[in-house]
């Protein structure tokens, strides 16, 4: 049987056939990847509002976005003042290395320094940008109230347990950290004065 | 033909060993209608419904724990599924009438048994394996149904339960343990879910032992008289292959007709209680 039969007819079948069924089994991997990711109700919760008056001054709060934490810091004058006078310990002092860390409001050199819309309220993302924990909030000056956790040049920020990376109190990662970047900032604006829509 | 890996390999595992006696020189008889195509077909659709499934217990939760708008979270990650996760509604579509397709099929495959003698020996074994199959497929099916935790869910569940309660004796005792309770609750929904996963993956396993029993004594054929070499027979590969992708080609446009157009089949494949 095999010798009557057109081998170059046959080809061409077995190869129409075979890439038909490719094909066919291409467009059925769609689905299943696509039902992996986020669904329309994640999607949906990917805005977050929130009312930075109820953080009092000097407070932390955390609070999520896209299941992620944010903090959000009421800064006394005192802390902003911390801001000043340690750009040679940073690593990235005008938050330029990426585009994750910089907004499109940081049109001045103090805002760049305070990396926040009212200089006051911060609110950056709260994942170590070494690899994702969230870092403590230390903000005092020095050793006094963190002990040898923190250098003894400690301009006041936060310190990461997992892997001891330091940032500032403008979130700016501090030289020697094993976090490349500063704390990310994500895209929000006022809705009012004091309403915060993230995201 | 050979290439280097696949001689590396076959070195190790006997593979060429094995495609020739299991595919390419399996002598099959060539007189087999097109009743013996659902096999193949049964296959198939064990594999969609366990890759579907894979996919479905990405988002179902199995809690009968209220949520705030008075459904169940059960009910609720269905719904979920349905109208918020990508392609949500079709791969449950997908899986509501595979698995429909899959007692059709199996019925189909049961009755050319039947038809043709495939019981009779030497094949008595491959027979009472496809039983053994067919109970863990119901049971399978069973606990599927409770997932949704509708209305028909929690009384099939109900019912089936309470048929296992009659037992004199020990009654009591196994629908307790079928139940985790004294009636259908929160603990047997989540024991279905978890039996739900496993007997497909037993199911799979026994397949491979349904078509090693069967390659032993070789497929019957319509006349009932064995022809196991020679001029009766010709291989599996490529003349049942090609077969089977017809067959499967034919199945899969009625099975995607339904998915499509018509996933309740007017309450037969999901009913409106659900």
């Amino acid at each position: 049987m095999t010798d009557q039969a057109d081998q170059s007819r046959r080809n061409f079948l077995y190869v129409a056939a075979g890439g038909m069924g490719a094909v066919a089994a291409g467009a059925a991997v769609v689905p299943f990847i696509g039902s992996m990711l986020p669904a329309a109700d994640t999607l949906a919760a990917s805005k977050t509002e929130f009312d930075v008056s109820t953080v009092e001054p000097g407070q932390l709060v955390v609070i999520q976005w896209q299941g992620k934490p944010v903090f959000v810091v009421n800064r006394t004058p005192e802390f902003l003042a911390q801001v000043d006078g340690h750009d040679d310990m940073l690593k990235d002092p005008n938050s330029e290395a990426i585009d994750e860390v910089s907004a499109e409001w940081m049109d001045t050199p103090e805002k760049r320094k305070y990396r926040s819309i009212k200089p006051e309220y911060l609110i950056v993302v709260a994942s170590c940008t070494h690899l994702g924990c969230i870092p403590l909030f230390k903000p005092t000056k020095g050793r006094k109230d963190w002990g040898d956790s923190v250098p003894e040049d400690w301009p006041g920020g936060w310190h990461c347990p997992c892997h001891g990376s330091l940032y500032d109190i403008s979130a700016r990662v501090i030289n020697g950290s094993p976090a490349p970047h500063n704390l990310h900032l994500m895209p929000y604006k006022y809705l009012s004065d004091t309403k915060v829509l993230i995201g | 033909m050979k290439t280097k890996l696949f001689g590396w390999i076959d070195e190790r595992t006997g593979a060429e060993a094995i495609i020739k006696s299991q595919l390419t020189e399996y002598q099959v008889p060539k007189n087999l209608n097109y009743m013996w195509n659902f096999g193949s077909l049964a296959l198939l659709v064990l594999v969609l419904q366990i890759l579907t499934g894979i996919f479905l217990a990405m988002y179902y939760k199995p809690s009968a724990a209220l949520t705030y708008g008075g459904y169940t979270v059960a009910f609720d990650s269905v719904e979920r599924i349905m109208r918020d996760v990508n392609f949500g509604w079709l791969i449950r579509y997908m899986h509501a009438v595979g698995a429909s397709a899959f007692f059709v099929v199996v019925y189909m495959h049961v009755g050319r048994g039947l038809y043709y003698g495939s019981f009779k020996g030497p094949r008595e074994l491959l027979w009472i394996i496809g039983v053994v199959i067919l109970l863990i497929m119901q049971g399978a099916a069973f606990f599927g149904y409770l997932l949704p935790w509708g209305q028909m869910s929690f009384w099939g569940a109900t019912v089936i339960t309470n048929l296992f309660g009659a037992l004199p004796v020990i009654g009591d005792f196994l629908q307790q343990v079928l139940r985790g309770g004294f009636a259908v609750s929160d603990p047997t929904l989540n024991r279905f879910f978890s039996l739900h996963y496993l007997f497909p993956l037993l199911l799979a396993a026994i397949v491979g032992g349904h078509v090693h029993a069967l390659h032993v004594v070789h497929s019957n054929n319509p006349t009932g008289l064995d022809v196991h070499e020679g001029k009766g027979t010709i291989p599996f590969h490529p003349y049942y292959t090609v077969k089977d992708a017809f067959g499967v080609g034919v199945f899969l446009t009625i099975y995607c007709y339904i998915v499509f157009f018509n996933p309740q089949m007017g309450g037969y494949f999901i009913e409106v209680d659900n």
